[in-house]
């Protein structure tokens, strides 16, 4: 049987990203910071509710993708190493999807460990599971549209920092996209791109179409224009 | 038998400068190509051209029939590439590599661990499987990359500059494992080193300033220099001027120059003197020159035939190449310097 090349690279990502102490340090934090966050949030709420924590989660995610991604491409670019990956019988856009499913599977598990404190909270109280189905897998997927901007960021450079940058950047213009006052269609698409917007939905446990859909076409195109940017770069 | 590699008229150009211009040639299995050229002839372009990572600007590629540019998964599928100074991950284990090399180039799942194994064993890669790449020594790097290069079983491989930055005992292991995989592959390397084309090649290309300059077999590149005159390296006890007089006057010479010749050699009175013959002249040559010595009395320290080296025809191009595009230059220089 013949493995997926997608495949083979997301399995190289995943094996290397815990082989590198940067994957752990990210962890640790992830869950020292959410941890923070989750005692503060806890002692003034008094609530099971913790719609407010993943709320917060999401400001983590949002420094933290970037340290996910940065290494994707331009490490690639900068070592030559694009160089035997192109030559092999693989297309740009399996190399792409392969790079983005890795990082998904590593954000993946900042997910399930993060669970930690909805089964923290379900020892002190009721908790209402469905609702926390829908606010986890509403930040995955938030975490998996900064991861494709992320990816598309490192497409572009072969600088890590700049990688990590650029792409803390453009996800922090989806993030305060409606904070902008404006009027009318403007409006109206600004508050359509706004990250946090999109979310409010998830953390009441409703799972809306145009959520998911918003959610799919900003992977999909991110995805697209890394995969453009690596043609591009060999075609000039 | 057919070319496992045909090259045709490839031509390579960054924005407004030329890349390559215009390279064509052919390989058949069991058949070494040597890509020669200084530093900047645009080796590594060409031979990035023939392995897809950069799209030609005119020409055309073909391996074993598939045309690169209509089935570009094709003739990936059946070229094997070692980058100069392979730029491997070193972050992964060899054998993790060697795994995701292998997948990525389609090796069956059942075959994969046999073939790593049979790769690994001729590379004497074995006691490095479990390291990370990135601690190997230069040596051992170079063998995970040509061992990714053959995993797949390639009909073609290509190696840019594959002894560059290794000692001198891997430089001679990583000679004699292109001489093996040139029995069953077709091989194209590139080299700024003659002896080493010398040695391995069935066939040289030289390139320089993006144009090939010549090819051929190294026998015949060699031949076609000085008209396949003969050439003789006298070293003999006397003075150079009347020596060379006399051995001028000599029939089938065709010229006779003098050489610098070694510090101990002038203190004892030794000159060195290059004969070039007019045509094959074989032992009545020789000992024509070693009779006239003798009748001057001066005594021979050494009669000897040059056999032309590669590197005289490499040069004798180069220099002609460069004496060519010198003129031009310095037409424009002055040019410039009349404005101001």
């Amino acid at each position: 049987m013949r493995l997926s090349k997608w495949w083979v690279v997301a399995r190289r990502e995943w094996q290397v990203a815990f082989q590198t102490p940067l994957a752990y340090i990210l962890l640790a934090l992830w869950m020292l910071l959410g941890g923070f966050m989750y005692v503060g949030l806890l002692v003034s709420s008094q609530s099971t509710d913790l719609g407010n924590l993943v709320q917060n989660l999401t400001v983590l995610v949002l420094f933290m993708a970037p340290f996910l991604t940065m290494r994707l491409l331009a490490e690639e670019r900068r070592s030559g190493s694009d160089e035997l990956v192109l030559t092999a019988p693989i297309s740009a856009s399996q190399w792409v999807v392969g790079k983005y499913i890795g990082a998904v599977l590593v954000w993946s598990v900042f997910i399930l460990v993060s669970l930690l404190f909805p089964l923290v909270t379900s020892r002190l109280g009721a908790v209402d599971w469905g609702v926390i189905g829908a606010s986890w897998g509403g930040l995955w997927l938030f975490g998996d549209a900064t991861l494709a901007v992320g990816l598309f960021a490192s497409s572009l450079t072969d600088s890590q920092l700049v990688a990590a940058m650029l792409s803390f950047v453009i996800t922090l213009l989806f993030y305060i996209a409606s904070w902008v006052q404006t009027t009318g269609w403007v409006s109206t698409f600004l508050s359509y791109i706004d990250l946090p917007n999109q979310l409010t939905q998830f953390s009441i446990g409703s799972i809306n179409a145009s959520a998911l859909v918003f959610f799919g076409s900003l992977i999909g195109g991110f995805l697209f224009l890394s995969v453009r940017s690596i043609d591009l770069r060999r075609w000039t | 038998m057919d070319a496992a590699l045909e090259v045709a008229g490839v031509t390579k150009r960054y924005g407004p400068n030329r890349g390559v211009q215009n390279i064509s040639f052919s390989v058949r299995r069991g058949q070494v190509l040597g890509l020669l050229g200084p530093n900047g002839a645009g080796k590594t372009t060409t031979l990035r051209c023939i392995t897809g990572y950069l799209p030609v600007s005119a020409g055309n590629v073909r391996v074993e029939g598939h045309d690169l540019w209509e089935q570009p998964f094709e003739v990936r599928r059946r070229i094997g590439y070692l980058p100069d100074n392979p730029p491997l991950y070193g972050d992964m284990t060899v054998m993790d590599y060697l795994i995701f090399s292998a997948d990525l180039h389609e090796v069956p799942a059942a075959r994969r661990t046999a073939r790593i194994g049979e790769v690994a064993e001729r590379l004497q890669l074995g006691d490095v499987l479990g390291r990370l790449i990135g601690r190997l020594s230069r040596g051992y790097r170079q063998r995970v990359g040509l061992a990714q290069a053959v995993l797949h079983e390639p009909p073609v491989l290509i190696c840019d500059e594959p002894t560059v930055g290794l000692d001198p005992a891997q430089i001679v292991e990583m000679r004699e494992l292109i001489r093996t995989f040139g029995r069953e592959h077709a091989v194209v390397f590139s080299s700024h080193i003659l002896s080493e084309v010398r040695l391995l090649c069935n066939e040289v290309v030289i390139i320089r300033g993006g144009e090939v300059v010549t090819q051929g077999a190294p026998g015949d590149l060699t031949a076609r220099l000085h008209g396949g005159a003969e050439q003789w390296m006298l070293r003999v006890k006397g003075p150079a001027d009347a020596v060379a007089a006399a051995l001028r006057a000599l029939p089938g010479v065709r010229s006779v120059a003098a050489q610098p010749s070694p510090p101990q050699d002038a203190a004892d009175g030794i000159c060195a003197l290059r004969v070039v013959a007019s045509g094959p002249g074989g032992g009545a040559l020789s000992d024509r020159l070693f009779d006239a010595l003798a009748a001057g009395g001066w005594r021979a320290r050494e009669l000897r035939k040059v056999e032309t080296s590669l590197e005289e025809v490499f040069l004798e191009l180069t220099a002609a190449e460069q004496a060519a595009k010198g003129r031009p230059a310095a037409a424009t220089a002055g040019r410039r310097g009349g404005k101001r």
